[in-house]
């Protein structure tokens, strides 16, 4: 079973069937994982197990997306690597999502489907069309999902043709694109000046709604 | 020595009769007019009902434990330095009872090592109350 299919398989169980019922504390404690929030230094999130008891340390953080994204993330951890020892989720998001460990993509994607489960969001995003990102941010306010964990399952998804891509003023940091986009398609190290994710980085000016550039 | 001849349990005896009976019988006696399709839907949804309700039970529960675990105090770790809370963890984390996501133990500072040895002694105690008495 991929992380994915195991997260779902839990919701599943729990008889949750709507996003309102995914109370992820509940859902840890369900698995012998006790949640604290507490400063930390360096870490996201810490975890720490002994047998089938764990308890996961939670950096907190103004974003309510953003800490139950970390919790069900080292509930992932606790379940399915069970028994191990590893580094810790830094606290810089970005490079979280593009971390290229085994474990630690395992545990994202867990996450992810644990707090957006395909049988709800699928739904949720079909309701959109096309959704904009002021339509993301509705489903993020109703998973109570940050912006980009909501991005990067719909990206994850892949009904729609999406390429998420996270740039700095120095270049391309990250990509993430739907599993249907063409592998020989490829990004640009810089953005096109004239784009409107140019004008967001440079000037912070976002367009909510869908559309071409000038 | 052999055992003495056990009775014959009544019960078995009546379910083995019964199955006998269901398999001789034919599909259309079994299903005496009802409707194939509706009685696997019904059968179908009775299985979510009861899906549906253990999961409850566990939410509840998991409730009462999460209300539980408001209350619980972590143990003090007044008598251990940093550097021996860094050596009990650093060994616990070559034991595969042991879970741990961190940062690595020399970059973390000595109040989150105490944090984390006082966590780990807590669920150790939860796990085996007797270990809380060995120091």
């Amino acid at each position: 079973m991929s992380p994915g299919e195991r997260a779902e398989a839990r919701i599943a169980e729990l008889g949750i069937t709507s996003p309102q019922e995914l109370d992820i504390e509940l859902i840890a404690m369900d698995a012998c994982m006790t949640v604290v929030y507490e400063d930390l230094d360096g870490c996201e999130a810490t975890l720490i197990g002994v047998g089938d008891r764990a308890i996961a340390t939670i950096k907190p953080s103004p974003s309510r997306g953003r800490q139950r994204f970390s919790v069900a993330h080292e509930l992932g951890h606790w379940l399915m690597h069970r028994g191990l020892s590893f580094r810790c989720r830094v606290d810089d998001m970005d490079l979280n999502f593009s971390s290229d460990q085994v474990k630690e993509r395992e545990a994202d994607t867990f996450a992810s489907h644990l707090l957006m489960p395909t049988p709800m969001f699928y739904p949720a995003l079909q309701s959109f069309g096309t959704p904009d990102f002021l339509d993301l941010e509705k489903m993020a306010s109703a998973f109570d999902t940050s912006l980009l964990a909501t991005c990067m399952r719909l990206t994850d998804i892949n009904t729609l043709p999406v390429v998420l891509a996270c740039y700095s003023a120095t270049g391309l940091r990250w990509h993430k694109a739907a599993g249907d986009i063409p592998r020989r398609w490829f990004l640009h190290q810089q953005l096109d000046d004239d784009s409107f994710a140019y004008a967001l980085l440079q000037g912070g000016r976002a367009r909510s709604s869908l559309g071409k550039q000038s | 020595m052999t055992s003495p001849p056990k009775k014959p349990d009544i019960e078995n005896a009546l379910l083995d009769a019964h199955f006998a009976e269901l398999m001789g019988m034919t599909d259309e006696e079994i299903l005496d007019g009802a409707d194939p399709e509706k009685i696997r839907a019904e059968g179908l949804q009775l299985l979510q009902n009861a899906r549906a309700e253990a999961g409850r039970r566990r939410l509840a529960k998991a409730k009462a434990s999460l209300e539980a675990a408001k209350v619980v105090s972590m143990p003090a770790a007044a008598d251990i330095t940093p550097m021996e809370a860094r050596h009990y963890l650093e060994q616990a984390a070559n034991n595969p009872l042991f879970t741990m996501a961190a940062r690595s133990l020399s970059d973390m500072s000595d109040e989150d090592v105490l944090r984390r040895y006082r966590q780990l002694r807590r669920l150790e105690q939860e796990t085996d109350p007797n270990k809380g008495d060995e120091e």
